[in-house]
């Protein structure tokens, strides 16, 4: 799905092959029905890309709502050049990331404090279990403005090459390099106040 | 200073397992009642169209009725000359 496989943009039309292929179609002439088995089908790997972005439960699935209704408003303009799931993976960035802008006044209740430093530093790789791992990658990140922040999240987290990044966002490649070389500088400034080295 | 390994800590989290979810009719119902109120919103434009354009019409055929009635008065100025040059 989503995660195994990420999106590769292509400048040929992409044929969505099977039952995507005619639910797309169906939905586009205005089927409910059609569009609630995409739903059903795509949710998993929807929720897993907003995961990414909160792990507030009930936020977690309102985005993921919302990704559905902000998609079926644009499914009609979706031209097949991408597999629909990657279509949809854009989507979901684009409500993760403007969620994260909504959020951003609120990144001083959500900074790190010494308490959460600690534990990145302390704990041995090997103990940190991985619910720990993604709480302290959320809190870390939590201290750098939306931007930087999808950007590590695509590059680090998702493990995106810069082309499917630049794909995602809809920012340039040349952008996407800057922007990631500009936020782990960061990432790696805060840690060092903590007197902590963050290495690759 | 301490030295954290960025990659090990994003592999931890990448692996989390992410809870379920099904918004499935969530979706639905919210679809339905923007179906809706986007119906009524075409209808309420359409009344709109329809008593602005009543109202242009009525303003056309008032103006119309005072252009036709100077242009009587004109006519009937221009008979009572003719009619008394002929007297």
């Amino acid at each position: 799905m989503l995660a195994d496989a990420p999106p590769r943009p292509s400048a040929e039309v992409f044929r969505p092959v099977g039952a995507d292929a005619e639910d797309v179609r169906l939905s586009q002439n205005g089927d409910p029905e059609a569009y609630r088995r995409l739903v059903e089908r795509h949710q998993q790997a929807v929720a897993k890309i907003m995961w990414r972005f909160t792990r507030d439960r009930l936020e977690h699935e309102e985005l993921t709502h919302n990704v559905f209704v902000e998609a079926y408003m644009s499914i009609a303009g979706y031209k097949h050049k991408a597999p629909f799931e990657h279509w949809l993976a854009r989507i979901a960035t684009r409500v993760g990331y403007r969620y994260w802008c909504d959020k951003s006044c609120d990144r001083q209740a959500d900074s790190l404090g010494d308490d959460a430093w600690q534990r990145i530093a302390g704990d041995s790789e090997d103990d940190r279990d991985r619910q720990e791992a993604a709480e302290l990658v959320r809190h870390l990140l939590s201290r750098l403005p939306a931007r930087d922040r999808l950007v590590i999240t695509l590059r680090y987290l998702q493990q995106h090459d810069t082309e499917q990044t630049a794909y995602l966002t809809g920012w340039s490649k040349t952008s996407v390099r800057v922007r990631t070389h500009r936020a782990m500088k960061k990432l790696q400034k805060l840690a060092a106040k903590a007197n902590i080295r963050l290495e690759r | 200073m301490k030295r954290v390994k960025l990659n090990n800590l994003f592999a931890g989290a990448r692996n989390e397992a992410v809870p379920d979810v099904d918004v499935t009719e969530q979706v639905m119902k919210t679809l339905n009642a923007r179906g809706a109120d986007q119906g009524n919103r075409v209808q309420r434009s359409l009344l709109w169209f329809s008593v602005a354009s009543s109202a242009a019409a009525a303003a056309l055929v008032l103006l119309a009725l005072s252009f036709w009635q100077q242009r009587a008065d004109s006519m009937n100025d221009i008979l009572e000359v003719v009619i008394w040059a002929a007297q």
